[in-house]
């Protein structure tokens, strides 16, 4: 069972739950009018804070482009918000954890991310409120295709779970062609780390239930359970085959990578990436190890690197590109050296 | 006044363009008989076999959810049902599944008092923005489900 949770805390990154909801009055957000859009957006203020105090809210129109980007960074809402029609809002928790997104593809988008794999937490959190929304709002919904969303692929339950794995192993191997065709058949889909329609980026794959209608929440779980076990087992399997196969190559990469990071001058971000990209493998094929308990401290951090989010944190919006490059470097010479350390 | 075109009692409040030799009839109905008459999950549409080109509720359009595999509103999975049904078994890739999952808060009188709630807030909305039209209008709509409530409870 240790073996198997280590497995998992070196290739699950965090575990996401979504569920679609909509309100039945009212046309779903495409034909949805500027002041129905309003309307939705009342209601959910309001029924929010009957259930919370401190929900942040932030209407996508009116936050800049800046302070959409960095909640899309965080992922707090999607980029199918910020480019929608009108009535765009989010609402997020005073823990920052959960959000709900009000039309974007439908009224609502309740969802919860957490670091880690912890499928069954993250549904309760995000069950719970929706429970309490539910007491409030009058949900579209149909004894026989369950709740009705605005694409089709969504009806029934509406939910969608989703964990991100850090896949080096089956990537170099060639073999995430056959997983996505595998777990494709089995009502599973893997995509690119900011979902839909987006590629992968450092390893990332985000798997996702694509079926949600004919199962119940709970079944749906114990499958991306089943699922995620099976992709960690064979990622373990191929990082074991390539330490065998190429372990020396490999480390040289992983430490010239840590070298650069914690030497460098001027850090561009993509190069800053590409680099900590190899740092985490090097953590995940034991070359270095983490300073801290936590064990999702690197994720966190390459997070907080990601460029709107490092823009806000050390207030560079004025500054030049070269400025900003100059700054990621310290930090990273700083802050780096800190978390991650060689175990040689 | 124009009464509904099956019941002849009813306000209309849908209307439907029937395709006639050289042209097009209008005809009216109250949403009771135009569900009665045209709609239902699963059936075989409307009485010419056709499904409609557009969902009388939100004005979605068959070619519009063709080409972005988006419905309109809730009502669509009924008036568009002979193309949104099909899409549905495509997509969850099972004909024969049912929603097994978590329920809404379930039953005609719950789903009343939970849009009572809504009205309710809007209508406190609308007077604290000064606009009493709309303040008005969702007061009426309210007094509309409590008249229907009761009417539900004698009924019962």
């Amino acid at each position: 069972m240790r073996r198997k949770k280590s497995e998992l805390t070196t290739t699950v990154i965090s575990t996401r739950m979504r569920l679609a909801r909509n309100l039945q009055a009212y046309p779903f957000p495409t034909k949805l009018s500027r002041e129905q859009a309003e309307e939705i957006v009342v209601l959910t203020r309001n029924a929010l804070a009957r259930l919370d105090s401190g929900w942040t809210e932030y209407d996508v129109r009116a936050i800049g482009k800046a302070k959409a980007m960095l909640l899309q960074e965080q992922h707090l809402i999607s980029p199918a918000l910020v480019a929608g029609r009108h009535g765009g809002t989010a609402f997020v928790s005073a823990d920052g954890e959960v959000s709900v997104m009000v039309n974007e593809e439908d009224h609502l988008r309740e969802q919860y991310i957490v670091s880690g794999f912890r499928l069954d937490d993250a549904y309760e959190r995000v069950c719970s409120l929706d429970d309490g929304l539910g007491e409030q709002l009058h949900f579209a919904y149909d004894k026989k295709l369950g709740f009705l969303t605005a694409c089709p692929s969504n009806v029934g339950t509406g939910l969608r779970a989703s964990v991100m794995m850090f896949l080096p192993g089956l990537e170099r191997c060639g073999g995430i062609r056959a997983l996505v065709e595998k777990w494709s058949e089995c009502g599973l889909t893997v995509r690119g780390m900011f979902g839909e329609g987006t590629r992968s980026e450092g390893y990332r794959y985000q798997i996702s239930n694509d079926k949600t209608l004919g199962l119940s929440e709970y079944e749906i779980l114990r499958y991306m359970e089943t699922a995620t076990i099976e992709i960690a087992q064979a990622e373990q399997v191929e990082r074991k085959k390539m330490l065998a196969e190429e372990g020396y190559r490999l480390k040289d990469e992983c430490l010239r990578a840590y070298g650069i990071l914690t030497n460098c001058g001027y850090l561009r971000f993509q190069e800053m990436m590409d680099m900590l990209t190899q740092v985490k493998l090097g953590v995940a094929l034991g070359f270095f190890r983490l300073t801290d308990d936590e064990p999702y401290a690197l994720d966190l951090f390459i997070d907080d690197m990601r460029p709107y989010s490092f823009c806000v944190e050390h207030d560079l919006f004025g500054a030049d590109k070269a400025a900003r490059d100059v700054h990621r470097a310290a930090v990273m010479r700083r802050v780096l050296p800190r978390l991650v350390v060689r175990t040689d | 006044m124009r009464l509904c075109f099956a019941c002849k009692k009813n306000h209309p409040a849908v209307s439907y363009e029937r395709k006639v030799r050289g042209g097009v009839e209008i005809e009216h109905y109250c949403l009771s008989c135009y569900e009665n008459k045209f709609l239902s999950i699963g059936s075989d549409g409307n009485e010419d076999g056709k499904t409609y080109e557009a969902c009388p509720y939100c004005g979605m359009t068959v070619a519009e959810v063709k080409k972005t595999a988006l419905v309109g509103c809730a009502k669509c999975y009924q008036t568009l049902g002979l193309l949104i049904v099909p899409m549905v078994i495509r997509m969850q890739q099972n004909a024969a599944d049912v929603h097994r999952g978590k329920c809404a808060a379930d039953g005609e009188g719950l789903q009343r008092s939970n849009r009572r709630k809504e009205l309710q807030t809007l209508a406190f909305h609308y007077k604290q923005v000064g606009d009493l039209v709309r303040a008005k209008a969702c007061q009426e709509q309210m007094e509309a489900l409590d008249r229907g409530n009761a009417k539900a409870g004698r009924g019962r």
